[in-house]
């Protein structure tokens, strides 16, 4: 029996002297609602701060609020891992010092150096390179357009240097402690080294590291842009990027656990469920967490790695990343949309479910800051009262519109040459029926949610 | 009975169509009514498509099948910013590519409604084949002719058709007479050389890009060989 202490000396690792805010002992599964309620808490309070137009107070509750949901959650493993995992851990705290100092100086010198001509913006936004024209460096093919990378800037390579480093210390150390011998470490892996192995799993660790970011990146109000104040539309060149280096680490994880042997110990392709102490986790742990799903006929259990939950994880990223290509984006927009958006949250869960001691902890903070900032931008939308003022047919393929919303401009929304809207148009049922284009001619049938929210399956006849 | 909806085709679940939300360029913003002008252009060629659905919808409002009032609009935003601020720069130069023009159109707007308090220049290189986009911007330039002789003097538009001479004439006569229409593809080389030598030694030229790849590859090339501060626009998400 493994107590909760508070405030305990750290007496291993590079952090040996040093005082920890908590160390949990066997009580440690109460830490999941305590985590939930503080992460979902804060950014609820944060976006709703924001939308007030006090984004500051915003950002800086975000930020406590991450202090202490990290600070809880990451010991439970701390006092069971070997040291290197503290070097990971300090790594988490450096990139976010380094993250809010660079926002402060970001924020501080917006009117000052980095105005055009200044010591800072010549170093910042200087261009490391000019694109070139060659046809593939232009085109945006599954690697992206390398053009993008030509055209980074001092700054946003600084950064990037930065997070790669970050991403390489998580991978050594999960690398470094996979391959301990038994009696080095207590992780299950510890029993069956195996560099092949070894390496899947720290590229494992890079990969929902670059998830957290993935993620994170595309909210627009509350997060990283606010902190930065750089335009969202800039931030969405790193989501691509962070998220296709997601999907390369992904893969590769994928193909070190198969060559290295997917099935061992507890972790087996025919594991039913185990409600029973194992090896890594006490019993009153167990007894704690009872919380077991039902997939189809297989059982799996949250308490340990489960592998077919990882194949459907695996399949929804590979099926988002094929609609995330460039014709989907440009020709079937709202599909690779809502299918982007569906894929992400069963690729998510079902992660939480492949490995939630792993992924958990950087899901639910990333998840938390996106879905609440997605809610309360549909709350904008739809809460708010929007009219159409005018309209123009300019020729056969170009229109104008002029659209007029209660409260706007506003401290939160307010415009700026450049800035974009999101636009929804409808139109009474009667009038539905004019339209003699939609449903598309390839789609046999489909599940139709209509304004009644009714679900109906509706065959789509073949056309001649 | 098949419900017919907006929304998009071939989706596995179909939402209604008021939440099938998609994210448009604002091509104008006037403070005295609070309105957002913009412009929305079919992609793709089926009428299926979400922006081919709107098209059919304004085509169903003027020929008076319904009116503006049922057709129920929601909008969220305005998002996004400019990286260089057109007040940090002396001259703002504006580089087009077909529709990309909305975000343009919108600089320009502000340039021309803030004239008489700013002193910088601004220039539009617009590369399109379509004389009827020109035409549905011509509002701007009107404006722009409108000024006070020295006040319009700080405008310099160029439009550069690219479908073929016989459409120049159609051009001419969408365009304002304060628009220099050219046939063929611009040489960013020597405009933006241009542009970067009418402002003096210290000051700033700021260039604005969007449109297609190998467009906008070839501007920012020429933008910052000439040391002007770029943005361009990665909107296409």
């Amino acid at each position: 029996m493994v107590s909760t202490e508070a405030w305990v000396d750290r007496d291993s690792g590079p952090a040996k002297g040093c005082v920890s805010l908590v160390r949990w002992g066997d009580e440690w599964p109460v830490l999941i609602p305590v985590y939930l309620t503080i992460v979902f808490g804060s950014v609820i309070g944060a976006v709703y701060l924001n939308y007030l137009g006090h984004r500051a107070v915003g950002v800086a509750i975000v930020g406590i609020a991450v202090y202490f949901a990290l600070s809880l959650t990451g010991y439970p493993i701390c006092y069971a891992a070997s040291s290197s995992w503290e070097i990971a851990w300090i790594s988490n705290w450096v990139l976010i010092a380094a993250v809010l100092a660079i926002a402060v100086f970001l924020r501080t010198q917006r009117d000052k150096s980095l105005k055009p001509g200044g010591w800072a913006a010549n170093i910042v936004y200087r261009k490391v390179s000019t694109p070139s024209k060659i046809p593939f460096f232009q085109k945006d093919l599954a690697h992206g357009r390398l053009n993008d990378l030509l055209t980074m800037t001092i700054g946003e390579l600084f950064v990037w240097v930065m997070i790669l480093c970050w991403l390489g210390v998580a991978f050594f150390e999960r690398y470094d402690t996979s391959m301990d011998t038994p009696g080095q470490n207590t992780g299950y892996e510890t029993y069956f080294v195996n560099k092949t192995r070894a390496a899947g799993k720290g590229f494992a660790q890079m990969a929902v590291r670059c998830l957290f970011l993935a993620i994170l990146t595309p909210s627009r109000n509350v997060s990283l842009y606010q902190l930065f104040g750089i335009p969202f539309d800039r931030g969405i060149k790193q989501h691509k990027m962070i998220g296709r280096l997601f999907y390369l680490f992904m893969v590769i994880h994928v193909i070190c656990m198969l060559v290295g042997g997917t099935e061992k110990g507890v972790v087996t392709w025919s594991k039913q469920v185990s409600a029973f102490p194992t090896h890594h986790s006490p019993p009153s742990a167990i007894a704690h967490t009872r919380l077991t799903l039902s997939f189809l006929s297989y059982k799996f259990n949250l308490n340990e790695p489960n592998l077919w939950p990882g194949i459907v994880a695996l399949s929804a990223f590979l099926g988002q990343f094929f609609l995330s290509m460039p014709y989907w984006r440009r020709n079937h927009f709202e599909l690779f949309y809502w299918m982007h958006l569906n894929f992400m949250f069963v690729g998510n869960v079902f992660l939480i479910f492949h490995n939630r001691f792993r992924a958990a902890m950087w899901i639910i903070p990333t998840f938390a800051f996106f879905w609440l900032d997605f809610g309360i931008r549909w709350y904008a939308k739809l809460g708010k009262k929007s009219e159409l003022t005018a309209c123009e047919i300019v020729d056969e393929n170009l229109v104008m519109l002029k659209v007029k919303r209660d409260g706007f401009p506003s401290k939160a929304f307010d415009f700026h040459p450049g800035s974009y809207i999101w636009l929804s148009v409808d139109v009474p049922d009667e009038h539905r029926y004019g339209f003699g284009a939609f449903p598309n001619p390839d789609t046999l049938f489909y599940l139709s949610a209509g304004d009644c929210l009714s679900i109906q399956f509706v065959h789509r006849p073949t056309r001649d | 009975m098949m419900k017919k909806q907006l929304g998009p085709p071939a989706a596995p679940v179909q939402i209604p169509s008021f939440l099938w939300f998609h994210p448009i360029t604002v091509s104008g913003f006037d403070p005295s009514t609070n309105e957002l002008t913009l412009f929305i252009k079919r992609m793709g060629a089926k009428d299926a498509e979400w922006s081919g659905q709107v098209i059919k919808t304004v085509e169903h409002v003027k020929t008076g099948a319904l009116t503006l009032k049922q057709v129920r609009v929601h909008v969220g935003g305005p998002h996004g910013n400019l990286q260089v601020q057109p007040g940090d720069v002396d001259h703002v130069v504006l580089v087009a590519g077909g529709i990309g023009v909305t975000p343009m159109a919108a600089i320009l707007e502000d340039q021309i409604r803030k004239v008489d308090v700013t002193t910088s220049k601004t220039s539009l290189i617009w590369t399109t084949r379509s004389p009827s986009e020109i035409k549905a911007f011509s509002y701007l330039f009107d404006q722009i002719k409108n000024l006070p002789g020295e006040l319009k003097n700080r405008f310099s538009i160029h439009v550069f058709v690219t479908s073929g001479a016989e459409k120049t004439q159609d051009v001419e006569a969408s365009a304002s007479s304060v628009v220099t229409v050219h046939t063929g593809r611009p040489d960013y080389d020597s405009l933006l050389k241009k542009c970067a030598d009418e402002v003096p030694k210290g000051q700033h030229t700021g260039v604005y890009i969007c449109g297609p790849d190998a467009m906008s590859d070839a501007a920012e090339i020429s933008a910052l060989a000439n040391k002007c501060l770029v943005h361009r626009e990665t909107f296409e998400f």
